[in-house]
């Protein structure tokens, strides 16, 4: 076992999955699709970032860690640039950075991933909390959270919208439902999928930076892992979907005379009477 | 046994009308895949009527868990009872409309069975008896193609559904038990969204949307006046919500809602792929925005290029007078 991972005797041992994924505020045209039909690229000077959720996820477990002095270990599974996102998760408070080294573009199946994922986090001390964000912003699957919660055989919760409190053997949070929002309480171990309405997480300092670029990190790759799946999913193809031009009416005139115009329109358009 | 098991929803006495649709997806599929058999599934503490009105134009056969404990959702107690539901049928493919709830549910109940799962697809078709489903991804700019392995496999459903009624003999109702599960999630409490009385998203035939260029709660006010004014729903972009001006079952987009109004009143919203991911198919969009360079404009089949605060009230005064008159 790798010193850097030894749980220091604290109350909790909180899990967060990261994943590194394309910046999402990418404009589409800067999107283009690979001659496998399988893969994309981002145009070039576009830094990848931390999956929008998963830095929710991050910001919750830097939370409980404050209030309930909990140990953190960060995963991240991708190529070796994902080392970034564990740094940055160790620059902002985790203890323990892991990454495993191992493709994650869009053609790979939520199964592989998540089986490596669920056995990196076996080989660590026992998590009593994994959080990850609800979905990844690039494939908006939101599997991989319920194959690891299924590996570990715990219960999943997701989307988690607030974290309200936790004690030893327990965490309280509320989740978006269908109909509004529901308050839940799950014994540990558990899988939460942090939503963005749970937090706004807090930007690194420059001394955890500082620090997190020295930190070691543990790097396991997949032979290390060694774990056998069938693909339950795979990919044939992605396409760019058109964007059919629209012909627009900008309707003239000062704010005010627009508005009045533009109420006008649409009682001729029929869609108001 | 290689049918096609759907889940529809129904409470109090209702069938959720998406519950039709998601019956003639089953159908469309299954005649593809050469007259496989469709059943239908409700899951609840009080859908025995809805699974009696659902029988009478839908699926020839519905498989129904009703117990006092499903009154209200929790993931644990819905996965039992499907996992119940598929034994008995034993399907090849098992669709499920495409929620928050199911985005809970359905893939730790896929994960727990080992099988494959597409999540909120929006298409799903048969190539040589193999099943491909279709799914916006990246924000909704791209359309990833996926096929689905081994002998069950599982669908969220979030696409548009195939109108109309079956005209055949009423299909039987089967009620099967509940299986004791040990919960380890306790449910404490469900808030439900404000006591809304305004048209609902999901169906609304007029939208008016408000975003972050709406600039306070105060102006907030403007776009519920703009929505009442058209007998419209509100919906808000993902800023909006977070702003905490709407709540996040009011958000349309990626992540939120995918609408289908006949109008959509878009103010100050910049138009980001991951919102206008959630307007596909929106007939006709307006836009009011005060920048004229807003990528919402390359969307709009109307536009206003001006301050929200100075429009709406103008827009508002005027429609009003125009009802005096007509
Ligand atoms: C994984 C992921 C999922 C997402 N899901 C969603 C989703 O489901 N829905 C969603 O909406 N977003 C979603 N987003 C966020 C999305 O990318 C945008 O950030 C968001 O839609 C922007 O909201 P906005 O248009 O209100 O704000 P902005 O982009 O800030 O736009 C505000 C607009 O208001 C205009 N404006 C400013 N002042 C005025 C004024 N006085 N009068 C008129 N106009 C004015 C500005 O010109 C600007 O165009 C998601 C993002 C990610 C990463």
């Amino acid at each position: 076992m790798d010193a850097a991972l030894i749980n220091s005797g604290a109350p909790l041992h909180i899990v967060v999955l990261l994943k590194q994924v394309f910046d999402p505020s990418t404009p589409p045209d800067r999107i283009a699709i690979g001659a496998d039909h399988r893969s994309i690229s981002v145009g070039a000077g576009l830094t990848p970032v931390m999956n929008g959720y998963d830095a929710n996820a991050l910001e919750e477990a830097i939370r409980l860690k404050e209030r309930h002095g909990a140990s953190v270990t960060a995963i991240s599974l991708g190529e070796e640039q994902a080392s970034t996102v564990v740094r940055r998760a160790l620059a902002l408070g985790a203890d323990a950075g892991v990454l495993v080294v191992a493709p994650a573009g869009l053609g790979q199946g939520a199964t592989f991933t998540a089986a490596l994922l669920s056995a990196a986090l076996k080989r660590l001390p026992k998590a009593d909390l994994v959080l990850c964000g609800r979905a990844s912003s690039d494939t908006d699957a939101g599997q991989v959270p319920a194959i690891v919660a299924a590996a570990l055989d715990a219960p999943l919760i997701l989307p988690v919208s607030a974290v309200l409190s936790s004690a030893e053997d327990h965490i309280v949070v509320e989740r978006l439902s269908d109909r509004g929002v529901q308050r839940l309480k799950s014994a540990f171990p558990c899988v939460l999928g942090v939503s963005n309405e749970a937090n706004t997480p807090r930007p690194p300092s420059l001394k955890g930076v500082m620090t997190a670029k020295k930190a070691p990190l543990t790097i396991w790759n997949s032979a290390d892992l060694s774990v056998e799946t069938a693909p339950a999913v795979t990919l044939q193809r992605l396409s760019a979907r058109e964007n059919v031009p629209v012909d627009i009416e900008i309707i003239a005139g000062s704010p005010a005379e627009a508005g009045a115009r533009l109420a006008e329109r649409l009682v001729e358009a029929e869609f108001v009477r | 046994m290689n049918g096609i098991l759907v889940f529809g929803n129904g409470a109090g006495g209702a069938l959720d009308p998406a519950s039709w649709g998601l019956g003639n997806l089953a159908d469309e599929l299954a005649r593809k895949l050469g007259g496989a058999p469709v059943a239908g599934a409700l899951v609840g503490s009080d859908v025995s009527a809805a699974a009696a009105i659902w029988a009478a134009g839908g699926p020839d056969r519905i498989m129904l868990i009703e117990h006092p404990s499903l009154a209200a959702y929790t993931s644990e107690a819905y996965i039992a009872a499907a996992q119940a539901i598929i034994g008995a049928v034993q399907p090849r493919l098992v669709i499920f409309p495409h929620s928050t709830d199911t985005s809970e549910w359905v893939p730790r109940l896929a994960a727990g069975l080992g099988c494959g799962l597409v999540t909120a697809c929006s298409g799903l078709s048969a190539e040589n008896a193999r099943l491909l489903a279709v799914k916006p991804v990246c924000g909704g700019c791209i359309e990833a193609s996926y096929a689905i392995e081994g002998e069950l496999q599982m669908v969220t459903f979030a696409g548009s559904l195939p109108e109309g009624r079956r005209q055949a003999p009423p299909g039987e109702v089967v009620s099967l038990a509940l299986p004791l599960f040990t919960p380890r999630v306790e449910w404490l409490a469900d808030m439900a969204n404000d006591a809304d009385d305004g048209p609902k998203l999901k169906d609304a035939r007029i939208v008016v949307a408000g975003g972050l260029g709406i600039g306070d709660s105060g102006n907030w006010l403007l776009v519920e006046a703009a929505a009442s004014a058209l007998h419209a729903a509100v919906g808000a972009s993902r800023a909006a919500v977070e702003m905490g001006w709407a709540p996040s079952a009011r958000q349309v987009g990626f992540s939120g809602a995918k609408i289908a109004p006949e109008l959509y009143v878009a103010i100050g919203i910049s138009g980001a792929q991951h919102h206008m991911a959630g307007l596909a198919r929106a007939k006709t969009i307006v836009a009011i925005n005060s920048d004229p360079n807003a990528v919402i404009f390359r969307h709009a089949h109307f536009g206003v290029v001006g301050d929200a605060r100075l429009v709406v009230p103008a827009f508002l005064q005027r429609l009003t007078e125009l009802r005096k008159q007509g």
